[in-house]
């Protein structure tokens, strides 16, 4: 029965659940994203977040439930940058054009330059990811999913690691690709600032499913439990001091 | 070495990526770039691995039989039978060790590392399918560098053992080659070939499989290449019996 919302769905996500071998980390999990929206999908450590990614990226296939995608090409930016650690900069970006695509080589040089001058990063095209901070590495990374043109584009918790400065430009970042080349963006994450500076919807995950979603402004002023919690950072802290006990 | 079922599994997913390549390489769909790239860096990594263990497979060999070959008054035969010797089991069997410990390894420990940093995952979404980028051109290389390294293992091990013959019990040069010839066939070593192909490719998929099954953690990186020398190891020695039995 397919609604008019549902057919506006770039992503949507219907009962899914996923399981590693006895342990469940999704359960029935639903949700919609629409295109040109950029949406957070919040939730402590090992929530399943980036299962959620690998899930819409097709490197995992759900044990049941339905995933439609409404896109052609996506790319991920991948939480530690998942950079080829043998391969320059300029031929990590190049590689999935040349080895996908029949992009003659200077398309494929152009797409190059295009995409790391977006990050401000143009002067590493001849370095190895090993020369470069972790920050450089991320927004490399995401240069390179950039270069695909994609429809959408996943983070993987984009400002972890970095010191705030540099998370604060890549979040400029995040906001420019959707104002101006209408990127859909998927973003996951456990930082309040990252939620609070690039989420035009929040999701919170919990317990393999979503136990919250509201607008950016409804996260930030909504005082039930799990918006509260996750903005006064106490939710996160509380996971962290579980775990660590352990 | 774990349960029986993940004996089978694991041979059972090495097969899998067999197949799957060979249906790449069958459909050219081969990165020579890479391929170029793989074999001069396996090649120049056990080069010198391989001259310094045959050689001295080849001395060691001649001293136990120079000095009972004189005995019996047939030193004529050394360059035979220490051909024969080299030629059938021992350069391609050694050969292929060395490959597992030197190139194999390091495969694993590449391709695992990988694994765990999430290049292989990139890999994949950005649609290239990590055997035909990772597997292709190290199958290849590894099956053009082994036979390559063995027929270097023959000759220096043959060489070797000439010249101690020559200094320990006299035979000249001319006469131990001409024991060589008379006894190794040209089909000897297109057997040595065969086998050197064989085992090669055999490290190639052993190695990438393995890394590709590495779990996260740098523990188990380093689990992975113990485990693509011993599994490279047993599957040379049954693949050497299985062809020798074949044709001899
Ligand atoms: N390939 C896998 N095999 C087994 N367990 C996994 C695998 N990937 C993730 N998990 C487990 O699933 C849970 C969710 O993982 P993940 O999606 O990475 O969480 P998050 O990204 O929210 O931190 C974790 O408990 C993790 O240990
Ligand atoms: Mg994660």
């Amino acid at each position: 029965m397919p609604g008019i919302e549902d057919q506006q769905t770039i992503i949507n996500f219907e009962n899914v659940d996923l399981s590693f071998g006895r342990k469940k980390v999704l359960d029935a999990l639903s949700f919609k994203i629409f295109p040109r929206e950029i949406v957070t999908i919040a939730g402590p450590s090992g929530s399943g977040k980036s299962t959620i990614l690998k899930l819409i990226s097709g490197l995992l296939k759900p044990d049941s439930g339905e995933i439609t995608i409404r896109a052609g090409r996506f790319g991920m930016a991948f939480q530690y940058g998942a950079l080829f650690s043998s391969l320059t900069v300029r031929k990590n970006i190049s590689l999935a054009l040349e080895e996908t695509t029949n992009f003659s080589k200077w398309e494929i040089s152009g797409r190059v330059r295009e995409s790391l001058e977006t990050v401000k990063l143009g002067h590493t095209i001849n370095m190895c990811p090993g020369e470069l901070s972790g920050g450089m590495q991320k927004r490399i990374s995401i240069a390179r999913a950039l270069a695909l043109h994609p429809e959408i584009l996943l983070y993987d918790e984009p400002s972890t690691g970095l010191d705030p400065p540099t998370a604060a430009k890549l979040e400029e970042d995040m906001l420019r690709f959707r104002d101006k080349i209408g990127l859909t963006s998927v973003v996951v994450t456990h930082d309040v600032e990252t939620i609070k500076h690039v989420s035009d919807r929040v999701l919170i995950l919990d317990k393999g499913h979503i136990v919250w979603q509201g607008t950016n402004e409804e996260f930030t002023n909504d005082n039930s439990p799990y918006p509260a919690s996750f903005r006064e950072r106490k939710y996160v802290e509380e996971i962290k001091t579980r775990q660590r006990r352990v | 070495m774990g349960s029986l079922n993940e004996i089978v599994s694991y041979i059972g997913s090495s097969g899998i990526n067999l197949l799957e390549t060979l249906k790449f390489i069958a459909r050219g769909r081969v990165n020579i770039e890479n391929t170029a790239v793989q074999t001069v860096k396996a090649g120049i990594g056990s080069l010198f691995i391989v001259v310094t263990t045959q050689s001295f497979i080849g001395l060691a060999m001649s001293t136990q039989l120079a000095k009972e070959f004189e005995k019996l008054g047939a030193e004529a035969f050394i360059g035979g039978f220490i051909g024969l010797a080299t030629v059938r089991e021992l350069a391609p069997v050694i050969s292929a060790i060395v490959v597992a410990g030197r190139v194999g390894a390091a495969i694993s420990a590449e391709i695992g590392s990988m694994k765990v940093t999430e290049q292989i995952d990139a890999l994949r979404v950005f649609g290239i399918n990590p055997l035909r980028y990772l597997l292709v051109p190290r199958l290849i290389a590894a099956s053009m560098v082994n036979p390559l390294l063995t027929i270097i293992a023959a000759i220096v091990s043959i060489m070797a053992g000439m010249v101690l013959s020559n200094a320990s019990v006299d035979v000249s040069y001319s006469a131990y080659l001409n024991s060589v010839r008379q006894f190794v066939m040209v089909r000897d070593v297109f057997i040595m070939m065969f086998k050197a192909v064989v085992f090669g490719g055999a490290i190639a998929i052993i190695a990438t499989t393995t890394g590709l099954e590495v779990k996260n953690g740098a523990e188990s990186v380093g689990n992975a290449t113990t485990k693509t020398v011993v599994w490279s190891i047993m599957a040379i020695f049954t693949l050497n019996y299985i062809i020798t039995s074949m044709f001899f």
